[in-house]
């Protein structure tokens, strides 16, 4: 007697991630993003040591942040898969056939859900650690410090250094927050262009409007803004007027399933 | 069994489906008919769940569509053949469907064969004709073995040989037992494949029955042949019937054949000929919807 459950939903979506191939694509743009702007950002610092007119500082040297960058890129390709694994049902139609067979909305939703956390995460994470040590490994080992003016060593992260092991998990974790956003605001939506530039409004424009708020007003907003928080999820030392990196990566997850949360109500009330 | 009670759905203004109510029974196929506009897709996606009921109900087998354990298992239905995604290939299309409902993938082969895509199975759905792509949705639609079908306007996009084809299979899956309802907004497909019919019209339900049934409601016209045509010509007038010439004889409606004979033997005029002329089924279906789009119209204007 076959039966319809959260079991059978996932496996279904998950089936539905793997045989279309542009949420493959999507999934290799990400990963490819992560490491190679990691590794690139990385290299770079071995031109601006050797570049002695430019002046290096070595205190602002940061291996971690190096080494990982490729997460603020990365999250761009996670929200467009987010989106999109919603989104192009609605396109193509295919959500007819989608909620016809599952009727209960909200096993489809947190199959959704489930099939991109899950894929993505893994793929954010096997990311995040290439890209630390890849990254590391090829980042300059001594500079001309302009600052002491003379010849110093540079500070090379190793996992086993102070929160360098949280900032690696950190920084796939930000990147998976992200793509499940995508999807609740593609459920909200229901249109693919509207919802990628409304994500990469929050990314891009939000912080822009802050700039124009009183000073009190901006410390608050810019303080939740899911691009400082992720910098606060990743930093190994703290910037002032910013969350630790728990505390962030909490409210960025309450931000993730506030979306999906409202896309699941907005799904189940709506025709299709 | 499907089961609809006073089914009404407005978008902002539009009434789409207005206080429609009919059950679908099983052993028959069971034509939805109605032009253009009339709301047989929305009345099959509130069946689905899909669409919300302004008001009435849609139960299949007793049931709310969102309570069914394994929906696919008691429906199959094929609403529009291209809402799939196109760069998945028919075979994975119907696999996620069957991991949906828990059915066993071993019946994703048995369909693409009944329904004769196996040649094709491992092709991107986008590349399609529509002709495949209806298929490929009955396909979907008979995954789970179902006891109730539904097909809006399957035969879109068909060449005549798939035509036969669809027909043949509809009528082979009523005499199994399962309830089958098609929709088309042309008399002339369903005329063969149906056994009964619901005619609907803007959204209201005109009337419902057999091809027998229907022709009933159909203003007949009786064709007569007599000695002095003039002179009964001139009695029916009489008697508010409305008559044609036509060649050496009369066409008659408002009255039967038997009303016609009586007067004839009344006047002594020799009748050489006295047949009913029985509209066709299409007619009878133009004529209703016809008239069911001038009484709204009229209403309109009030
Ligand atoms: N989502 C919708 N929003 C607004 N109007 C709709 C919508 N769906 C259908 N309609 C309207 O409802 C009526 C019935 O449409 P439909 O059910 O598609 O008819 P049919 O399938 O018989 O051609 C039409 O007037 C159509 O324009
Ligand atoms: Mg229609």
């Amino acid at each position: 007697m076959s039966r319809t459950t959260l079991a059978t939903v996932t496996r279904a979506e998950f089936a539905k991630f793997r045989t279309a191939r542009s949420y493959v694509i999507g999934l290799i743009v990400l990963v490819v993003l992560f490491i190679g702007m990691g590794i690139l950002i990385s290299g770079l610092q071995n031109v601006r040591v050797s570049d002695h007119h430019g002046g290096f500082t070595a205190s602002e040297f940061d291996s971690t942040a190096f080494a990982l960058i490729g997460y603020f890129f990365a999250q761009f390709a996670g929200g467009v898969i987010g989106a999109l694994f919603v989104t192009s049902e609605f396109a193509t139609g295919s959500i007819r056939t989608t909620l016809a067979a599952v009727p209960r909305r909200g096993l489809f939703v947190i199959a959704k859900a489930i099939v991109v956390t899950v894929i993505v995460g893994i793929a954010s994470e096997i990311a995040a650690f290439v890209s630390f040590f890849a990254g590391t490994a090829i980042q300059p080992r001594s500079a001309f410090d302009v600052v002491s003016n003379k010849v110093v060593d540079l500070p090379i992260a190793s996992l086993s250094g102070q929160g360098v092991l949280r900032a690696v998990l950190m920084s796939g974790l930000y990147v998976t927050l992200l793509t499940l956003l995508g999807v609740g605001l593609g459920l909200i939506v229901r249109h693919t262009a509207g919802t990628i530039s409304i994500f990469v409004g929050l990314i891009f424009i939000v912080p822009l409007i802050s700039l124009a708020l009183p000073t009190g007003w901006q410390q608050g907003l810019d303080k939740i803004l899911p691009s400082n928080l992720g910098q606060s999820m990743i930093a190994i030392s703290q910037p002032a007027n910013s969350f630790s990196a728990g505390p962030a990566a909490l409210l960025l997850g309450a931000y993730a399933l506030g979306f999906l949360l409202l896309g699941y109500v907005l799904t189940n009330r709506r025709d299709v | 069994m499907i089961e609809i009670s006073h089914l009404t759905k407005t978008f902002g203004d539009v009434t789409a489906v207005h206080d429609l109510t009919f059950s679908v029974q099983p052993g028959e196929v069971t034509g939805f008919l109605g032009p253009n506009g009339s709301g047989k897709t929305t009345t099959m996606r509130m069946i689905l769940g899909l669409h919300r009921p302004t008001s009435g109900s849609a139960t299949v087998n007793g049931k709310n569509y969102r309570d069914l354990a394994a929906p696919l298992t008691e429906v199959g239905a094929l609403l529009d053949a291209k809402a799939l995604h196109p760069g998945r290939t028919a075979r994975h299309h119907l696999r996620a469907l069957a991991l949906s409902n828990g059915i066993s993938t071993s019946r994703v082969a048995e369909v693409l064969n009944i329904v004769g895509l196996s040649s094709v199975a491992d092709k991107r759905a986008g590349e399609f004709s529509l002709g495949m792509s209806q298929r490929l949705g009955i396909a979907a639609a008979i995954l789970g073995d179902p006891g109730i079908l539904m097909f809006d306007e399957p035969v879109n996009g068909l060449d005549p040989e798939g035509i036969r084809w669809v027909r043949e299979f509809f009528r082979f899956l009523a005499s199994e037992g399962r309830t089958v309802l098609v929709s088309s907004h042309l008399m002339s497909e369903m005329q063969l494949t149906a056994d009964r019919f619901i005619i609907i019209g803007r959204g209201r339900l005109i009337t419902q029955g057999t091809q027998d049934e229907l022709s009933v409601h159909v203003r007949s016209t009786v064709r007569v042949v007599t000695g002095d045509n003039d002179a009964l010509a001139a009695l029916m007038t009489q008697r508010g019937w409305t008559l044609e010439r036509e060649g050496d004889g009369l066409h008659v409606t408002g009255g039967s054949a038997r009303d016609i004979g009586a007067l004839a033997f009344d006047n002594q005029i020799a009748v050489y000929e006295l047949s009913p002329l029985n509209a066709s089924l299409e007619e009878a279906f133009m004529e209703l919807t016809a008239g069911e789009a001038q009484y709204t119209g009229k209403v309109q204007e009030a």
